[in-house]
């Protein structure tokens, strides 16, 4: 997999998204700097692309955003899963889990 | 629901522009502070941090299209922009807008007017079954003792005619007036005009017997009130007799006199009942062996019981093809002109056309030099010439709708605005006005760029 988030798998950004959400809200860059951690610096996320998908989340019902104070008290939105959202998470874990394996079994056959 | 949300979300990022536009740059610049002090609490100095987020992140601009581009509002918002920028480009070129417009507004018209036209009279075929098949014999001439008869419309009657009118004297004022026609028993089958209700006259229908007529449908509707009229009385005031005529049959709406009119109230007679029934008649035949041996047997026939009769033959067909003779001139005449008009409106639409794509021919050569594809200056040239196109579309057909009607009312059997037609129309001359734009297109986008700014 490649460093930028458009070479990942058509779909998994907004996977990859609900899931840094399912602990808690976080802010924009939260959820970068979350995906970074966790894929141990294998996913870059831009403003650009992340912005995009939040758009695209939030139109589908699947998290909201809302405007907070962050913990130095500044402004910034904070987006949580909505209930559909967790919904999504839960099917689409299950969906990726099917394919991976797939794929797996795939390039294991000789 | 998401369908909802998607769409009250975009619509207030189009109506509400601005502040949707603030709250992305507050919410992004907001990014780039806790990302620039992130990188501070790694140990770099304040610019060098700002420096290094802002090449990673870009610039809100950018980010600002590309969010907005991602959604379904967007495409609107360029549409608009292309409607308003298409708006611009033909009020500076107004002259060419208005030679292109107009070309393809004749063009369309003239080419309307072609199939209508062509439908009219190439493709219909007469009204009248099996129309080969009958002969009209009229009397002309009688010898000295009657002289000639003629009516009003020679050609398309059969018998002597006449029209029942109004007559202030004695008349009430909703006096049926119907046709009047004398006819004898097998009339109508020789014509084959259905008979729907009761029977047909018969040799029983002698002076002696009670007067008997046979209405048609436009009669029964107007004067009967739909009802069926067999068996009902009327008197025809017309004849000065008190003598009621009993309705024995109803029969099927024919024309009466020209194939333009409208079905009228006709009343048959038999000509049995009538001592005198003028001095014309004419003498239907319907024979299945053809026409040319009938003609020679039935002019012997005559002779034997009175040479000094003349006789003359016309088939129905004939008889009905004369009766458009106006009208197929008409048509061709008009057909010639909308041919004409349609070979200049598409010269003219290919002129114009080509004409703009080659002043632009130093705009293209800029682009090209800067790096555009040829493709995406054919597509650019496409989409302008497309927009004209439909302005002068919209122009063309409602030219053609007001141009139809009005050639309807002068024609048999015109349909204005015939969708069918319309749109082969409209598809060959979007095809004219495709070409007229690509062939230019294609060949600017293809020459070098440098020797067509230097041919400037």
């Amino acid at each position: 997999m490649a460093e930028k988030p458009g070479d990942l798998v058509q779909g998994t950004l907004d996977m990859l998204i609900l899931k840094t959400l399912a602990l808690e809200p976080i802010h924009g860059y939260g959820i970068a700097v979350r995906l970074e951690q966790m894929s141990h610096g294998v996913f870059r996320v831009n403003a650009g692309s992340l912005f995009v998908a939040l758009q695209r989340l939030q139109r589908a019902g699947l998290i909201k955003g809302e405007w907070k104070a962050t913990e130095n008290s500044r402004r910034a939105k904070y987006y949580s899963l909505t209930d559909p959202g967790r919904k999504r998470l839960t099917t689409e874990r299950q969906e990726w889990g099917r394919q991976v394996a797939a794929i797996a079994r795939i390039l294991e056959a000789s | 629901m998401p369908l909802l949300r998607n769409i009250t979300s975009g619509l207030r990022s189009l109506f509400q522009k601005k502040q949707v536009d603030r709250e992305l740059k507050e919410e992004f610049s907001g990014y780039l502070e806790i990302a620039t002090q992130e990188k501070i609490k790694q140990g770099m100095n304040r610019r060098d941090a700002l420096r290094s987020v802002r090449l990673e992140q870009g610039n809100f601009e950018v980010t600002r299209e590309v969010v907005r581009l991602a959604s379904w509002e967007s495409l609107v918002e360029s549409s608009w922009q292309d409607l308003r920028y298409a708006a611009r480009q033909l009020r500076a070129n107004l002259l060419f807008t208005a030679a292109a417009i107009f070309s393809l507004a004749l063009g369309i018209g003239a080419n309307t007017a072609i199939f209508q036209l062509l439908d009219a009279v190439l493709l219909r075929t007469l009204p009248v079954r099996n129309p080969q098949e009958i002969a009209k014999v009229a009397i002309d001439h009688r010898g000295s003792a009657t002289g000639h008869f003629s009516t009003r419309y020679p050609d398309l009657t059969y018998a002597m005619w006449e029209q029942i009118r109004k007559q202030q004297q004695g008349f009430s004022e909703d006096a049926p007036v119907a046709a009047f026609n004398i006819v004898s028993p097998g009339y109508f089958e020789t014509l084959q005009t259905r008979i729907l209700s009761g029977r047909d006259f018969d040799d029983h229908d002698t002076p002696a017997a009670p007067k008997v007529a046979i209405m048609n449908e436009e009669f029964a509707k107007q004067y009967a009130k739909n009802a069926n009229p067999v068996g009902m009385k009327f008197r025809v005031r017309r004849l000065q007799s008190t003598e009621l005529y009993e309705i024995i049959g109803l029969v099927r709406n024919t024309k009466y006199t020209d194939l333009r009119e409208n079905f009228g109230p006709i009343v048959y007679t038999v000509k049995a009942q009538f001592e005198n029934p003028g001095t014309g008649a004419q003498i239907l035949v319907r024979s299945h062996t053809g026409l040319v041996g009938l003609t020679a047997a039935i002019k012997n026939t005559v002779a034997g019981v009175n040479p000094n009769m003349d006789i003359t033959f016309s088939s129905l067909r004939q008889t009905v093809e004369d009766s458009l003779l106006r009208d197929r001139l008409m048509a061709r005449l008009s057909g010639f002109f909308a041919v004409l008009a349609v070979v200049l409106a598409v010269i003219g639409l290919y002129g114009v056309m080509s004409y703009m794509v080659a002043q632009r021919r130093s705009e293209i050569a800029i682009r090209m030099a800067l790096g555009a594809e040829p493709a995406s200056i054919i597509r650019l040239v496409m989409r302008e010439s497309g927009r004209l196109l439909l302005v002068g579309m919209a122009i063309g057909v409602a030219l053609a709708l007001g141009g139809g009607r009005a050639a309807a009312a002068m024609l048999f059997g015109l349909k204005p605005g015939d969708p069918l037609t319309l749109g082969t129309a409209l598809l060959s001359l979007s095809v004219v006005a495709a070409l007229a734009s690509l062939l230019p297109a294609r060949r600017a986008s293809h020459c070098d760029p440098m020797t067509a700014l230097r041919n400037e």
